[in-house]
């Protein structure tokens, strides 16, 4: 595997926000759980928020691990 | 009430050996069942049940620790297994039992899903009109522009006054037929290097709309085309008129996951 996560487009646009992951990860909307329906529809963040500028995911990251040791964490098995 | 409740982050072939830790550092583990295998870590019931959950997903601080978790997780998962179905934000269970319901009722097609994710990740590509084309490109998309114009410069006012209006309209519709054929030719020069392109559904209220979302499932092989493909399109669509934005490589979240538990 390649360098995860680099982003094509412009270059000052080269980290991840929180916005872009959010976005992958509750698309799905709706979710299973053993005896019900765990609902995360409705949740309008994804394009409501384009406009506000988000903390890249690296600084969220930050203090649990290092944006190197993520990627290298990510390299490790390509 | 048990104070703890079973989160499921994605769902592979067999245990891989992994190195980082869960939803607020709980430490991750495995439930099997039917030749697959789980991974999953305790999360706290208070946070997780459906209302709690559902009032807290919309908090940035409460979710982004979380979700960036639940990406490091499937990351790993992800370089470490030939193939894994990383799950949406908050699937929970309600024990283990559970998820080895979930294991067994749906091993097929979870067997089916993770060959066709296996070798594969997902980009996500964003095509943006960043700014509106000038008058002159718009008239050469629409010949009629340019005579619409050209009658107005020789009508009397009331009569331009109409015209012109006709003319913003006429405009406002070449714009709209550009706008879907740059996106069409994105989307049919992705699918010759991709196994799948899905175009994502836009919420109708949003507040910065791109033209076309595309999630693209491209072979780990093929990704020297894809950038081959997103350069051209660049090339073919110069900027600021229009913009391509991708990310990647994803852990397969849009082709990989769980079938809709519509019923």
């Amino acid at each position: 595997m390649a360098e995860a996560f680099r982003s094509v487009s412009a270059p000052d646009d080269d980290e991840l926000t929180l916005l872009e992951l959010a976005d992958r990860l509750l698309n799905r909307g709706v979710v299973l759980s053993g005896e019900a329906t765990i609902s995360v529809a409705g949740v309008d963040l994804i394009y409501l928020g384009l406009n506000v500028v988000l903390t890249a995911v690296e600084n969220l990251a930050g203090s649990k691990r290092g944006g190197d040791d993520a990627a290298a964490a990510r390299d490790h098995g390509g | 009430m048990p104070s703890d409740l079973v989160y499921v982050y994605a769902i592979l072939p067999a245990a891989v050996p992994v190195t980082v830790a869960g939803i607020d550092g709980r430490p991750l583990r495995f439930v099997h069942d039917d030749g697959l295998a789980a991974a999953v870590s305790d999360v706290p019931a208070a946070e997780f049940e459906e209302e709690p959950l559902n009032a807290r997903v919309r908090d940035l601080s409460w979710l982004g620790p979380r979700a960036v978790a639940h990406e490091t997780v499937n990351a790993e998962l992800w370089s470490h297994s030939p193939a894994s179905l990383p799950l949406a934000f908050g699937t929970v269970f309600r024990d283990d039992a559970g998820v080895r319901t979930l294991l067994q009722s749906q091993a097929v097609a979870l067997q089916r899903q993770l060959t066709a994710v296996a070798g594969r990740a997902e980009w996500v590509v964003a095509l943006h009109r960043a700014a509106a084309p000038s008058a002159d490109a718009l008239a050469q998309a629409n010949e009629a522009l340019s005579s619409l114009r050209a009658q107005i410069a020789t009508s009397a006012p009331g009569r331009a006054h109409l015209l012109r209006r006709r003319l913003a309209e006429l405009e406002r519709e070449t714009l709209r037929r550009l706008d879907a054929e740059a996106a069409d030719a994105l989307i049919g020069l992705l699918a010759g290097v991709a196994d799948d392109v899905f175009r994502e559904p836009l919420p109708a209220d949003a507040v910065e709309r791109p033209l076309a979302r595309l999630s693209v499932l491209v072979a780990q092989s093929a990704e020297g085309a894809l950038q081959q493909r997103l350069e051209q399109a660049r090339t073919h669509w110069p900027e600021p008129t229009y913009q391509l934005q991708a990310t990647g490589p994803w852990p397969p979240y849009r082709f990989g996951g769980l079938e809709r538990g519509d019923g």
